[in-house]
């Protein structure tokens, strides 16, 4: 039994190394998510859905903003609606010794909604077995859980570069795709039929905007929090007026209960390009950050 | 919990720590442990079912008292039949209800008097048909006095669940498994390490080959009425592959993880692609299935005695039985008729029993002419495989008339799959492994065996490698829905 116990031990001792070399090989082309459970605790955030992912660039708000040194920790409507699983994540990658950090907040009508059978049942929404719900340690590098735990492919595509997707160290996503006329039609007509099919299974959830709250509160006991509704095509929007109506009230008075300005980008859809009608361009991401930027710096000159 | 899954590689450590370390000493500690431990293994799917498994042993262990002290042939018989209308009476309701109720209602349509018949919202048990299967054969031995019916409670209920075989086989015998609860185990290091390569080679089978092969096998299978016949003959290859792969690989890993806690599983696939004939792919392929049927069907049903018809009747009759028990669905009946109708000639001429060995034993190479059967034999098995993998006879129909055109002589048109050189190159290999050890009970059992230990360990350290690299993640065990 020694022997066995011995030789299996240096089997997978060995094993360890190439193993170890290999999961440290991942980079921003690993997966969507991977990197941003890499990167040591962060002091500002800008969260949301993939729509804050793709849209709010951290490399752009810097450069309004360079005291802040942002770092983009959104997922996407399936992995980051505003709730329970978020709200334990966002705490573990914030750095506890934040004082004055920036959080740049992403709402939209999906980040407080739920599809599941009763919205406001924590227990029964679709994130909690998703890859952020079982990602405790969130930073690690290599963070080897992770990649076992939600790595969907085969580990030799670590090494493989995906032309289409990029994720930058800095969280942002960066989304590389043709955008000719005809196929970014056909994406916006693939995505209108998929946020139609949203609009009839998810309604308003009390809870998710309760814990939209209690996310405010904890990051106003570190900095300044800001919320934000990102620009979308003209599609997209008549399916979110039609879904949630008071939407923006809602927001508008959540921001005057919390203390939280309010930007709605919405107004200005038809000056940014989108890649299927929900995401902005990576150049009108970095437009619309910039906006984003300004609008902060704005608030702070004529603060108190 | 699958076997290719972190749980897995989690529990089985653990268990073989506590097995080996903590209640070594006690024969009976051992036995609750494997309880303990297999329960929670199936209760890690849906504990709900556990019930099923606890019921069937708790009828079948004591129908075999109760025959045991029985003499009167009929009331010994009617025991029997408690434990068969039990475990065929779950089995039937779990897996075959909704079947029956649709046909029945789809042929009263047929016939111009349409019935309205009520589907159920049934989940299938896990593993429902092996450990049937399995505890079945313990009531019948005992009845037809083959066992002498247990009195150890813990051992009968700890045969009954054993978790490596549990859920996917091999369907063992009381007569093999059962004795082994009952002697002390003790600790072999070559049995041990003998079962970790053969758990190495079944990951290798199930998480490189079937598990890589099967995305494509979906593509194709998904598509088939718009795809090129080349197309459709390469997913049908592969899918032989995925299937082999699947569930060899399953029954590998079983048979290595019960070597490690001091049992010996049967063998449940010997190389049955290096076939000659079907008869022998059939003596090949799911052994433990096979035999089964062969023990508790076809020979009490007369086997190869008799008339000519009847011996034609009970072929067809176990091909059919086989084909059933895979699912509740018309395509796995065909797959089995087709496979009764290969054998036919075979079984007719009386050539059934010609290939009983290995083929080119001692060989490098094949002959001709057995290269030759091996491809017959390969090219039936992948036609029925498509029934096999078909969502409906229609489908499979489609299938095939899609492969019987020029378009099968072109060249399959889903080269932009990167995956697809690797999965040739990947397949052949493992190809060669299995031919080169085709003669032992699995492929690497004893290759580099007298090579020094380094070479041996790096050897399978680059098989782990090749695991970890090319190992697609988390796909359930194809006979898991059986």
């Amino acid at each position: 039994m020694k022997r066995f116990l011995l030789h299996s031990a240096l089997f997978l001792g060995l094993l360890a190394i190439p193993v170890y070399w290999l999961f440290s090989q991942a980079d921003g082309h690993a997966d969507p998510f991977y990197l941003r459970f890499t990167t040591p605790e962060q002091k500002s955030l800008v969260l949301g859905t993939s729509r804050a992912a793709q849209g709010i660039r951290p490399d752009a708000l810097n450069q309004q903003l360079p005291e802040a040194n942002f770092y983009n920790y959104s997922f996407t409507i399936m992995h980051s609606p505003y709730g329970p699983v978020y709200y334990e994540s966002i705490r573990k990658k914030l750095d506890p010794e934040t004082k004055e950090g920036v959080f740049i907040l992403s709402v939209d009508p999906w980040s407080i909604s739920s599809r599941s059978e009763d919205p406001n049942d924590e227990g029964d929404f679709f994130e909690n077995k998703r890859a952020l719900a079982n990602t405790h340690w969130v930073a690690q590098k290599p963070n080897v859980a992770y990649l076992l735990q939600n790595y969907e492919g085969s580990y030799y595509e670590l090494f493989e570069e995906k032309p289409e997707m990029f994720l930058h160290d800095d969280g942002w996503l960066e989304i590389t795709i043709k955008m000719l006329p005809n196929m970014v039609r056909g994406r916006i007509k693939r995505k209108v039929k998929a946020y139609t099919k949203h609009s009839e299974n998810y309604r308003f959830s009390e809870t998710r905007l309760d814990y939209l709250k209690k996310i405010i509160s904890h990051l106003q006991e570190k900095g300044d929090v800001y919320l934000v509704r990102l620009p979308i095509s003209k599609e997209i929007m008549e399916i979110e007026n039609g879904f949630m109506p008071d939407f923006n009230k809602k927001i508008l008075e959540l921001s005057k209960e919390k203390g939280c300005p309010f930007l709605d980008m919405t107004p200005h859809n038809d000056r940014y390009i989108y890649t299927d009608g929900n995401h902005l361009y990576k150049d009108s991401a970095l437009e619309a950050s910039e906006q984003i930027g300004k609008w902060i710096q704005g608030m702070n000159n004529v603060k108190p | 919990m699958l076997f290719n899954s972190i749980e897995f590689a989690l529990f089985l450590p653990v268990v073989f720590f506590l097995y080996w370390f903590v209640v070594n000493r006690s024969l009976k500690a051992q036995n609750f442990l494997l309880l303990a431990a297999s329960y929670f293994f199936y209760g890690w799917w849906d504990w709900r079912f556990l019930g099923l498994i606890v019921f069937s042993s708790f009828v079948d262990y004591f129908v075999g008292i109760l025959m045991s002290r029985e003499d009167r042939p009929l009331r010994r018989k009617l025991w029997l039949w408690v434990s068969i209308s039990v475990n065929i009476g779950f089995l039937g309701f779990f897996k075959y209800y909704n079947f029956f109720a649709e046909s029945f209602s789809e042929a009263f349509t047929l016939l111009g008097s349409p019935i309205e018949t009520s589907r159920l919202s049934i989940i299938l048990p896990v593993g429902i048909s092996f450990y049937t299967f399995q505890t079945l054969s313990y009531s019948i031995d005992v009845y037809r006095r083959k066992l002498e019916p247990t009195r150890d409670i813990l051992s009968f209920f700890a045969f009954v669940s054993f978790f490596p075989q549990l859920v996917a086989g091999p369907i063992e015998r009381a007569t093999n498994l059962l004795p082994q609860f009952y002697s002390k185990r003790s600790f072999d290091y070559s049995k041990a390490t003998d079962g970790l390569r053969q758990i190495l080679w079944g990951l290798i089978k199930k998480v490189v080959i079937a598990d890589n092969c099967a995305p494509l096998v979906n593509q194709i299978f998904e598509n088939a009425d718009s795809t090129s016949g080349s197309n459709l003959l390469l997913g049908a290859l592969l899918f032989s592959f995925q299937i082999y792969g699947d569930f060899s690989g399953y029954s590998d890993i079983a048979i290595g993880t019960s070597r490690l806690f001091g049992f010996n599983l049967m063998k449940n696939f010997s190389y049955p692609y290096f076939s000659r004939d079907i008869a022998e792919f059939w003596r090949r392929w799911h052994i433990s299935l096979s035999t089964w049927f062969r023990d508790y069907v076809y020979i009490p049903l007369g086997g190869s005695k008799g008339k000519q018809w009847m011996r034609i009747r009970n072929v067809f009759i176990i091909f059919l039985v086989s084909g059933f028990w895979h699912g509740a669905n018309w395509t796995f009946l065909v797959w089995g008729f087709l496979n009764a109708l290969y054998f036919l000639p075979i079984f007719i001429r009386g050539n059934n029993r010609t290939h009983l060995d290995v083929v080119a034993q001692g060989k490098w190479l094949p002959t001709i002419k057995e290269t030759f059967q091996m491809l017959v034999t390969f090219g039936l098995t992948l036609i029925a495989w498509i029934f096999f993998r078909a969502s409906s006879v229609t489908e499979a129909f489609i299938y095939i008339k899609g492969m019987a055109n020029w378009s099968l002589l072109s060249i399959p048109d889903i080269t932009h799959n990167r995956h697809l050189f690797w999965i040739g190159f990947m397949l052949l290999v493992f190809l060669i492994f299995e031919w080169l050890g085709r003669d032992k009970e699995y492929a690497i059992e004893t290759l580099l065996k007298k090579w020094p230990v380094p070479v041996r360990y790096a050897f399978y350290l680059c098989l782990t490698m090749i695991i970890v690299l090319f190992g697609a993640k988390n796909q359930e065990f194809i006979y898991f829905q059986f």
